[in-house]
C-alpha cells in the first residue's frame, strides 16, 4: 500500500482527502503544518508529500528548503496542492523539485489522484496492483 | 597668476557663497548650520591652495600652507558630522574623539614640527609642497576613515527601501557630488609625497558645488529655492530702479519707473507662486504616499481575502464531485441535477475569484507576460477543436476561414491570447440560438487581425461603449443567460493592450449577430 503524506492545515480539506485516499486504497498520514510534516516524514517515510504552500508557522517553500537537505528524506517526491497562484512562488517551488504545482480550485479530489496515480505507477506497475 | 591659482580662488569662494545661502535659509536648523561650516573648510583649503601657488617665497608658502591644513583638518569631522545627521543616525563617542582629534590636529599644525616639518622647493607650476611630520599619516588615515565612513552611512540610507523618492534622489546627489569632490581633492594629498603634476583636477572639485546646487534647485534639499528666487527679483528690481534713475530723458524715466513698478508686482507674484508651488508639492507628496498605501493595501486585501475564499470553494468542489461520484453512496436521481446546479455555481464562483485576481494583478502592475513566438492559426485550429463539441450541441457551425497570404509567427504570451479567443468564441457560441460562427484570421500591414463573427443576439449601441470596461455585463445576455462575471471582456482588453494591440466589437444591432475583432501587432 502506497503511503502519501497530506500537510494541509484546513480541517475540512483534511477530511475531504481522508476520505478520497482511504477510499481509493492509499495509506494516508495528515499533518496541520510543515513543522511536523518534517518530523513524520522523517518517521514514516511516505511515497509522495501532498503539499500546501500557506501554512501556519513555516510555508510549503520553507518546507520545501528543508526537506531537500535532509539526507533520509531529500528525494521524496513533493506535489503542491495550494490555493496560492503566484508565478514566482510556483517557479521557486518547481525548481526544489516538486512534481507539479497544482491549483486547488482547478481539481477535484478524483483528478489529483489521477495525477498521483500516474506519477506512482508510471513504470508501467498496474495502478492496483500496487495499491 | 595662474588658472590652477585663479579656480582655486573662484570655487572657493563659491564653495563659502552656497554655504552661506544655505546657513541663511535655515540658521537654525542643524543640516544647514554644518553644511555651512563644511562649505566654509573646503572654501578656506581652497585659498590657501590658491595662495600657495601665487607667493614665490617658502616662507610665505608656509603661512599659506597652514591655512589650507586648517580647512583641510575640519573637512573629515564636518562631513561626518553631516552625513550622521543627514541619515539620522547617533554616535555620541565617536563624535567626541572626532572633535578631540580635529583640536588636537589643529594644534600640532601650528606648534612644533609633528604636522609640517618644513617647505621643499617650488614646483615648475608654482606650488609649494611640503615637508611632511611624524603625524601626519596618522592624520591621513583618520582622515580617510572619516570619509569612508561617512559614504557607507549615505550608501546605507540609500539602500533603506521605506526612503521617500525626494529624500532618496537628494541623498544620492549628496552621495555622488561629494564623492566627485573628494576624489578629485584628495590626489592634492600627493603633491606633497613627491609626485608632482599640476593640480588640473581641482576643476572637478567644483563639481560637488554644481552637484549641491542642483540638489537645491530640484529638490529643495535646503529650502533655499526660494530665497533664490528671491535674490533675483530684488536684484533686478534693483538693476530696473537705478536704470530709471539715471536715465536721461523724462520720458524714460517715466518708462523706467513703470517698468520697475510693474515688475516688482510681477516678482512678488513670481515669489509667492514659487512658495505656493514648493508648499503645494509637499502637500502633493504625502498625499500621494499616502494613496499609495491605501492602493497596496487594497491590492493586497484583494490578494489575501481571493486566496481565502479558494479553500471553500475547494471543499465544495470536492465533496460535491465526490458524492456526484457515488463515493458517499448512491446518489438518487433527482439530486443528480441539483447537485450539478450546485457544482456548476461553485465554478462560476472559482472563475469570479480567479477574474477579480488577475485583475487585481493587472492594475497593481503585477501581471507579467509569457512571450514567445506563437502561430495564431495553430491556435485558433486547437481552440476550435476545443469548442467544437459545444457547437454541435447546438447544432451550430463553428468554421475557420483561412488566411489569403501566409501569416508570421509573432511574439505574444501564449496561454493569455489563448484565453481571450477562447472567451470569444465561448460567449459567441452560448449567445447564438441558430447559424453559428466564424472565425477568421487576416494580415494587415504590420497588423495580424482575428475576427469572430457569430448570427447570435447581437449589441446595441449603447451596450459596445460598455462592453469593455469592469463589470458591465450587457443587458441584452444577462437576461438571457446569467453565466458571465462582466469581467471577461475588461481582462481580455487589458491582455490585448498589454500586448499593444486592440480589441473592439461591432454590431448591426440587436438580434443581428455579432463580429469582435483583436488586432495585434507584428514584431
Amino acid at each position: 500500500m502506497k503511503k502519501l503524506l497530506l500537510i494541509e492545515d484546513e480541517p475540512v480539506l483534511v477530511d475531504l482527502f481522508r476520505d478520497k485516499f482511504s477510499k481509493e486504497g492509499f495509506d494516508i498520514l495528515t499533518v496541520f503544518d510543515s513543522e511536523s510534516g518534517l518530523q513524520i516524514a522523517r518517521i514514516e517515510k511516505p511515497d509522495l508529500i501532498i503539499l500546501d504552500i500557506l501554512l501556519p508557522i513555516r510555508n510549503g517553500i520553507a518546507f520545501l528548503k528543508k526537506l531537500r537537505v535532509e539526507r533520509e528524506v531529500s528525494k521524496t517526491p513533493v506535489l503542491v496542492y495550494s490555493c496560492l497562484d503566484a508565478p514566482d512562488i510556483k517557479n521557486e517551488a518547481l525548481k526544489l523539485g516538486v512534481i507539479d504545482y497544482l491549483l486547488k480550485t482547478k481539481y477535484t479530489p478524483d483528478q489529483l489522484v489521477e495525477k498521483i496515480k500516474a506519477y506512482l505507477y508510471k513504470n508501467g506497475e498496474d495502478a492496483q496492483q500496487g495499491v | 597668476m595662474t588658472i590652477f591659482a585663479l579656480t582655486c580662488f573662484v570655487t572657493g569662494t563659491l564653495a563659502g557663497f552656497t554655504g552661506f545661502f544655505v546657513f541663511l535659509k535655515g540658521m537654525k536648523q542643524r543640516l544647514n548650520q554644518i553644511w555651512f561650516i563644511f562649505n566654509l573648510s573646503i572654501a578656506i583649503w581652497l585659498v590657501g591652495l590658491g595662495g600657495t601657488l601665487i607667493v614665490n617665497d617658502p616662507t610665505s608658502a608656509l603661512i599659506w600652507q597652514k591655512v589650507l591644513y586648517v580647512g583641510t583638518i575640519f573637512i573629515p569631522f564636518l562631513f561626518l558630522h553631516f552625513c550622521v545627521v543627514l541619515t539620522g543616525k547617533k554616535y555620541d563617542n565617536l563624535f567626541r574623539i572626532n572633535a578631540f582629534l580635529t583640536l588636537f590636529f589643529t594644534i600640532i599644525l601650528f606648534v612644533g614640527n609633528l604636522f609640517i616639518k618644513g617647505m621643499k622647493t617650488e614646483t615648475s607650476f608654482g606650488y609649494w609642497p611640503v615637508e611632511t611630520g611624524q603625524l601626519y599619516y596618522p592624520f591621513l588615515t583618520w582622515y580617510g576613515l572619516n570619509i569612508i565612513y561617512g559614504f557607507i552611512l549615505l550608501r546605507k540610507k540609500l539602500q533603506e527601501k521605506s526612503l521617500d523618492l525626494n529624500k532618496q534622489k537628494q541623498i544620492s546627489i549628496i552621495y555622488y557630488g561629494t564623492m566627485i569632490g573628494f576624489i578629485f581633492g584628495s590626489i592634492n594629498f600627493l603633491l606633497d609625497f613627491n609626485i608632482i603634476f599640476p593640480p588640473f583636477h581641482n576643476f572637478f572639485v567644483s563639481g560637488y558645488l554644481v552637484f549641491t546646487a542642483l540638489a537645491i534647485a530640484r529638490y529643495n534639499l535646503f529650502d533655499i529655492k526660494v530665497i533664490l528666487t528671491e535674490i533675483l527679483v530684488v536684484a533686478t528690481a534693483i538693476t530696473l530702479f537705478i536704470q530709471a534713475f539715471i536715465a536721461e530723458t523724462l520720458l524714460l524715466k517715466v518708462f523706467g519707473f513703470l517698468l520697475f513698478i510693474i515688475f516688482t508686482i510681477f516678482g512678488y507674484q513670481l515669489v509667492k507662486s514659487v512658495i505656493r508651488e514648493i508648499e503645494l508639492r509637499a502637500k502633493l507628496e504625502v498625499l500621494y504616499g499616502e494613496l499609495k498605501k491605501l492602493d497596496d493595501a487594497k491590492s493586497e486585501f484583494i490578494s489575501i481575502a481571493s486566496h481565502q475564499l479558494r479553500t471553500p470553494l475547494t471543499a465544495v468542489k470536492g465533496y460535491v464531485s465526490m458524492i456526484l461520484e457515488n463515493s458517499y453512496g448512491e446518489v438518487p436521481g433527482e439530486m443528480n441535477q441539483p447537485l450539478k446546479n450546485v457544482y456548476a455555481s461553485n465554478e462560476r464562483l472559482i472563475g469570479l475569484v480567479n477574474e477579480i485576481l488577475n485583475i487585481s494583478k493587472i492594475e497593481a502592475g503585477k501581471m507579467e507576460m509569457d512571450l514567445e513566438n506563437t502561430s495564431l492559426e495553430e491556435l485558433i485550429l486547437d481552440i476550435i477543436n476545443e469548442l467544437r463539441i459545444k457547437a454541435d450541441a447546438k447544432k451550430l457551425y463553428l468554421t475557420y476561414l483561412k488566411p489569403t497570404v501566409p501569416i508570421p509567427l509573432i511574439s505574444i504570451d501564449k496561454t493569455k491570447i489563448r484565453q481571450i479567443i477562447m472567451n470569444l468564441i465561448d460567449n459567441s457560441i452560448k449567445y447564438t440560438e441558430k447559424g453559428g460562427t466564424a472565425v477568421r484570421l487576416l494580415k494587415t500591414d504590420s497588423k495580424v487581425r482575428i475576427e469572430i463573427s457569430d448570427t447570435g443576439i447581437g449589441l446595441e449601441k449603447d451596450d459596445i461603449l460598455k462592453l469593455f470596461e469592469s463589470f458591465s455585463r450587457v443587458k441584452a445576455s444577462s437576461r438571457t443567460r446569467a453565466e458571465g462575471t462582466g469581467l471577461g471582456l475588461y481582462i481580455a482588453r487589458k491582455y490585448v493592450e498589454m500586448h499593444k494591440g486592440k480589441i473592439w466589437v461591432e454590431s448591426p444591432g440587436k438580434g443581428q449577430g455579432s463580429t469582435f475583432f483583436i488586432e495585434l501587432p507584428i514584431k
